[in-house]
């Protein structure tokens, strides 16, 4: 019979604490993780000095699945993907990437993933196929099988014409791919990937983007940007920090809809009465922009109500009763920008 | 054990790369070669005599070369950021020390290798008979003192990020333990402290090289030395994570 896994410990951890958790992790038989969850995230707390970077955040990620980090500047994320990877360790909490806890078998758990630091520093004396081989058998690929794992590597980023090039002489963006590369080189399960499209100019954004989206499925993918739009075609869920604290944890429609109102652009024929107070009179629906008269002779109101369809009838029904011909009712996309600010800010957006 | 192979080779691969290295192989062995002409010829051409001026200068020069070679050693993976990438990796933060400290050894012992080369040259072309036990024994020694102020060395790389505040550290902390030994001169021959401070005088240690005798004390001194200070230097790379 299976045993829930005990809890981590929460207090910061001391000689005592170690043990105790580790003896009760083997007590229950819980050591892995689900066989659905690559990363599990539990009460992380991270303490520089004084400064508390990390206050306590859960989240997981599912085998497969690829979710996207967002928050400001400075919000944690660097913070969390440095400690998921083993270079930083956390002041208490309890992670977990692959069914290995990283304070405790580091080792497994960077042989379990491919990670690309923000800046990408690859050493630039190096030829882009001499730092994949080295950085290859560096994560314990046979000697015999580097060089298939290598080419792999080279291919699936598109790098084979620049194989041979020096890596200082590469653009920002294809030093990228070598980066992107050096995290896939070994196959890891686990690809952990720090803002991957900072500093490349749009048409290699969209490139590095589309890679990451061939990616999904085959591993399991964490990618943090500030890049909203990004996130939004590269990734099903996504987990907001906001000042060392997760703010919100769910797939991209769900927090859409949770946190954007239904917005809605309504066109009508100019009319003698009152339009605007007469939108402003109808219940739970916020007038955004008024516009009596504009393209084609329409006039146009933009109106953002919490509960969607109901209000929607609700202003039609007010119009017509009004005798306003109504020419048309289009729904306005919600963005993740606008979920994303109201997560962080718990406010409304101007 | 692979992977401190790979790292070994990746450190020895940077550094037979750079011109620097090559530039200052030149100079050194111009100038060692120089000098022992120089006091060959002073001495009579005695090589036993030569072998004592040389073993000064070697001491000399792995003071100062050891600094050189470990000054870059975690200070340029610090400064360029690929401390995150190699850390992140599946090896220990002892592998790299190790792997480190061990490129730096085999880089100090191709700047030994000239004075090798001199006596086979002075053997082939002037028929002398160079005593190669004695030889083999300075050898053994300046590398047990330079494989102590690389370890040093690798210790003030792992404290800074700045190559050059690296060397100077090295340089100094080499300084301050040759500089150990002489303080014996300050208490008479009989006290334990004369003794103490002799013990780890490492010039001290050297003389017996010199006889063309390796002993064993030397070597555990050496030894001890070197195992402490890399896992100090283990400790302060590990650090970075609990910061």
């Amino acid at each position: 019979m299976a045993h829930d896994p005990p809890s981590p410990p929460s207090a910061p951890l001391g000689f005592e604490g170690v043990v105790g958790y580790l003896s009760s992790r083997r007590r229950s038989g819980a050591w892995g993780l689900t066989a659905r969850q690559m990363i599990r995230v539990q009460r992380l707390f991270k303490r520089f000095g004084g400064f508390e970077a990390l206050k306590g955040i859960d989240f997981h990620v599912a085998a497969g699945t690829s979710v996207g980090l967002l928050g400001e500047n400075g919000a944690g994320k660097t913070t969390t993907m440095r400690i998921l990877s083993c270079f930083i360790a956390p002041t208490s909490g309890v992670v977990e990437v692959a069914g290995h806890p990283v304070v405790f078998e580091s080792a497994a758990v960077r042989e379990n993933i491919g990670y690309m630091p923000e800046s990408v520093p690859i050493y630039g004396n190096m030829r882009v196929e001499e730092f994949l081989r080295y950085r290859a058998r560096l994560k314990g690929v046979s000697a015999k099988s580097v060089r298939r794992a290598v080419d792999e590597a080279i291919s699936k980023v598109d790098l084979t014409s620049r194989r041979r090039s020096l890596v200082q002489v590469l653009s920002k963006g294809l030093r990228q791919r070598v980066g992107l590369a050096d995290a896939l080189v070994h196959r890891p399960p686990v690809l952990i990937l720090d803002e991957p499209t900072s500093g490349l100019d749009p048409s290699q954004r969209r490139e590095v983007r589309e890679l990451i989206r061939d990616l999904r499925g085959e591993h399991t993918v964490l990618v943090s940007s500030h890049i909203l739009p990004e996130i939004e075609t590269t990734c099903e869920r996504v987990v907001i920090i906001h000042r060392g604290t997760v703010a919100a944890s769910e797939s991209i429609e769900t927090l859409k809809h949770r946190y954007s109102e239904d917005r809605f652009r309504v066109a009508f024929f100019p009319s003698e009465i009152d339009v605007e107070l007469l939108l402003r009179e109808v219940p739970d629906v916020r007038l955004e922009k008024f516009e009596a008269s504009g393209q084609h002779g329409l006039g146009h109101a933009l109106l953002a109500s919490p509960d969607g369809g109901a209000s929607r009838h609700a202003v039609i029904a007010q119009l017509v009763s009004h005798g306003v011909r109504v020419h048309e009712l289009t729904g306005v996309e919600r963005t993740l920008e606008e979920a994303f600010l109201k997560a962080i800010q718990g406010e409304d957006v101007p | 054990m692979t992977r401190f192979f790979v790292l070994l080779r990746r450190e020895l691969g940077a550094t037979f790369q750079s011109f620097g290295f090559w530039a200052l192989l030149a100079l050194v062995s111009g100038y060692t070669a120089f000098f022992y002409s120089q006091s060959l010829e002073a001495r009579g051409f005695d090589m036993d005599y030569a072998l004592i001026d040389i073993r000064n200068w070697l001491f000399i020069l792995t003071m100062i070369i050891t600094p050189l070679l470990t000054m870059r050693l975690f200070a340029e993976e610090k400064r360029s950021g690929s401390l995150e990438l190699l850390m992140t990796a599946p090896v220990s933060d002892a592998q790299v020390v190790l792997a480190k400290f061990g490129a730096a050894a085999i880089e100090l012992i191709v700047f030994l290798a000239p004075i090798w080369v001199l006596h086979a040259l002075l053997a082939a072309f002037f028929s002398s008979t160079p005593d190669w036990g004695r030889l083999t024994a300075v050898t053994v020694g300046m590398c047990g003192a330079g494989f102590v102020f690389l370890a040093l060395g690798t210790l003030a790389s792992a404290l800074t990020s700045i190559q050059l505040w690296a060397a100077l550290l090295g340089a100094l902390l080499n300084t301050c333990l040759t500089s150990l030994g002489v303080l014996r001169n300050l208490f008479p021959t009989d006290s334990a402290l004369y003794r103490v401070f002799a013990y780890i005088s490492l010039d001290l240690h050297l003389r017996s090289a010199l006889t063309g005798i390796i002993d064993l004390r030397d070597v555990v001194l050496q030894g001890t030395l070197v195992a402490l200070v890399l896992f100090w230097t283990v400790r302060i790379v590990e650090l970075r994570k609990w910061k």
